[in-house]
């Protein structure tokens, strides 16, 4: 009853001599949140580059739909419905966060006119509609992923991809965040999470793919991976003091 | 809210003073030629740079070559008017279309580069123009220069004795100039390009077509420099390779909206208003010193100025009510057609990451 909504087969993604992404598989479902976890260096990110066009893979193929992503440029396959955040938060500073929503909108809506009706709708759903006359380098960070969100939601995207949301967040701040991802999930919104907090992932997800050293070593239920000998050995092994660490 | 009140309130008033002032400059000085001159050539240089804020200062694609155009503009009128007896009138149009056609291939071949490739083809491809006017000399005079022939006044031919007649036409294209841009910056495209030049790669990831648009904002930063440069044709009577497509022209028509405020709206205005005058005052009284000696001068102002303030002059708090208390709203920057409402600053969230 579930419909495939994202497909990539065979996704390897090269840089010189480096494999990033390594033959990777997966399929993510319409209405679906799938995390994404791995050690630092695991191709985590390159992977989420290639979906969003980015990063063109070195074989493989992604698909949305019936469409072919992979070989697109990163603005087409905005346009085909992949929306994204960035790692490290990359908004446009100078520019109100009304501007920054209605940036997006505005590649996807008819006129002017709409794309800011279209950013009002996403500020009200988003709870921000008071920070929509502020310049974005004036806010706190977590505002700031926020933006991030609502700029991404602005494209009335099929899929979202979060990469790292929670980075540099408090706990208040990392719950907050959750609380949206949930809602925006709730509501039907398809959604990849690159997450290094596990709890985050275990609490967000309904599917688990572990990459390690760009190959996918992983996929299931958080409970079932987490159990993994080869992900303990692997995810866990190296970074376990760093990621446990994290405040519970 | 109408168009009007709308500038008036995104530009603090500076903007209308500066306006008023310059409008009304040939009917202070009226009988003065030499303040007609540099009012008219002020405006016209405006334009040239109002059009280069198009695709530089809102797209953040430097041009070094915005004189292409503006040579362009001026040849085409005048080898129209002198070998075929064209209308000047349709050679303005002609120049225009020529322009057009020439940012086209430009951007097509430039503009999906980044960096710094943009900024040297054009700074490259007007000194290559300089070079050809200079050689195929049949056609356009070579290095001597193409004069156009003397008709007395002649309206329908772009000819008026009274040369205030020019400051008019010069202070309407500039107006259109800065109409053009204005509806620039509040369109899509004005945002998309502020866009591009804030985070190119956020920008595609926002589904902006990144090609399309900078070629789109060359296109119409080329119109204006290219009437610009007709209109100067048709007013001085005479080009040559040098003062068409030379170095001095090319960099001075981004130095006047550096100076001024690249990507802001009046930026264009500002700096010529201040720069032309003050370049054709060097010019003619330190005519008696060492060849350029005025130019030094004139490095020196603008190296001054960008010192103070390297935005520009229209980012300067001289004169601008700008309050800024402690995590304050934003006060809207120049480009942004929407003030900060008062409320805004108690919206703030004061909480920071907690890392």
């Amino acid at each position: 009853m579930t419909d495939t909504l994202l497909r990539v087969e065979g996704l390897t993604v090269r840089f010189g001599g480096l494999v990033a992404v390594n033959d990777v598989n997966f399929t993510v479902h319409e209405g679906e949140l799938l995390g994404i976890i791995g050690p630092n260096g695991a191709g985590k990110t390159t992977m989420f580059n290639a979906v969003a066009g980015a990063v063109r893979p070195t074989s493989g193929t992604i698909r949305i739909g019936d469409e072919l992503v992979s070989g697109r440029p990163p603005e087409r396959v905005a346009r085909l419905g992949i929306a994204r955040t960035f790692q490290s938060v990359r908004l446009f500073k100078a520019m109100t966060v009304a501007e920054n929503v209605t940036l997006s909108a505005s590649t996807v809506c008819p006129s002017m006119a709409a794309a800011r009706a279209r950013a009002d709708e996403v500020a009200e759903l988003l709870g921000m509609q008071a920070l929509q006359p502020i310049r974005v380098e004036e806010l706190p960070l977590a505002d700031q992923k926020r933006v991030e969100i609502a700029r991404a939601l602005a494209l009335r995207p099929r899929l979202l991809l979060l990469d790292e949301m929670m980075s540099g967040l408090n706990q208040a701040e990392t719950r907050d965040i959750i609380g949206v991802i949930k809602q925006l999930n709730g509501d039907g919104l398809t959604t990849i999470v690159i997450e290094h907090v596990l709890r985050v992932i275990m609490e967000l997800s309904h599917r688990v793919l572990v990459l390690d050293h760009g190959v996918q070593i992983a996929e299931g239920p958080p409970r079932e991976v987490m159990g993994d000998p080869r992900v303990v050995e692997a995810y866990l092994g190296r970074s376990a003091a760093k990621n446990l660490g994290e405040p519970a | 809210m109408n168009p009007v009140t709308r500038v008036l309130r995104s530009t603090g008033g500076l903007g209308l003073v500066v306006l008023v002032l310059v409008a009304s400059l040939p009917l202070w000085f009226i009988q003065t030629n030499f303040v007609l001159s540099v009012a008219t050539l002020t405006l016209i240089f405006m334009a040239a740079s109002l059009g280069w804020n198009v695709i530089s200062g809102f797209g953040g694609q430097i041009s070094f070559g915005h004189s292409i155009f503006f040579g362009l503009g001026a040849y085409t009128t005048a080898i129209l008017q002198v070998h075929y007896h064209l209308n000047a009138y349709l050679g303005v149009l002609v120049g225009v279309v020529v322009a057009v056609a020439l940012a086209v291939l430009l951007g097509a071949v430039t503009l999906r580069l980044r960096g710094i490739y943009f900024s040297l083809a054009t700074f490259a491809l007007t000194l290559v123009f300089a070079i050809l006017t200079g050689h195929y000399e049949g056609f356009t005079g070579g290095e001597v220069g193409l004069t156009l022939p003397l008709l007395g006044d002649a309206p329908g031919q772009f000819s008026f004795e009274n040369k205030v007649t020019f400051y008019w036409i010069a202070m309407i294209l500039a107006a259109l100039a800065f109409v053009v841009t204005w509806l620039v910056l509040r369109s899509r495209l004005g945002l998309q390009l502020r866009a591009i030049q804030a985070d190119q790669e956020a920008a595609q990831a926002s589904g902006v077509l990144v090609f399309r648009v900078k070629l789109t904002g060359l296109v119409i930063s080329a119109v204006p420099g290219a009437v610009a440069g007709s209109v100067y044709m048709q007013y001085i009577g005479f080009i040559d390779p040098d003062s068409a497509f030379g170095a001095t022209l090319a960099t001075q028509i981004a130095v006047i909206a550096f100076v001024g405020g690249a990507g802001k709206l009046w930026g264009p205005v500002v700096g010529a208003v201040i720069l032309v005058p003050l370049q054709q005052l060097l010019n003619s009284s330190l005519s008696a010193y060492p060849a350029g000696f005025n130019l030094v001068v004139y490095a020196l102002v603008v190296l001054v100025i960008l010192w103070i303030e390297p935005r520009g002059i229209m980012s300067m708090r001289i004169g601008r009510r700008r309050p800024r208390p402690p995590r304050s709203a934003a006060p809207p920057g120049g480009p942004d057609p929407e003030p900060a409402s008062p409320d805004a600053e108690a919206a703030v969230p004061t909480s920071r990451n907690g890392g």
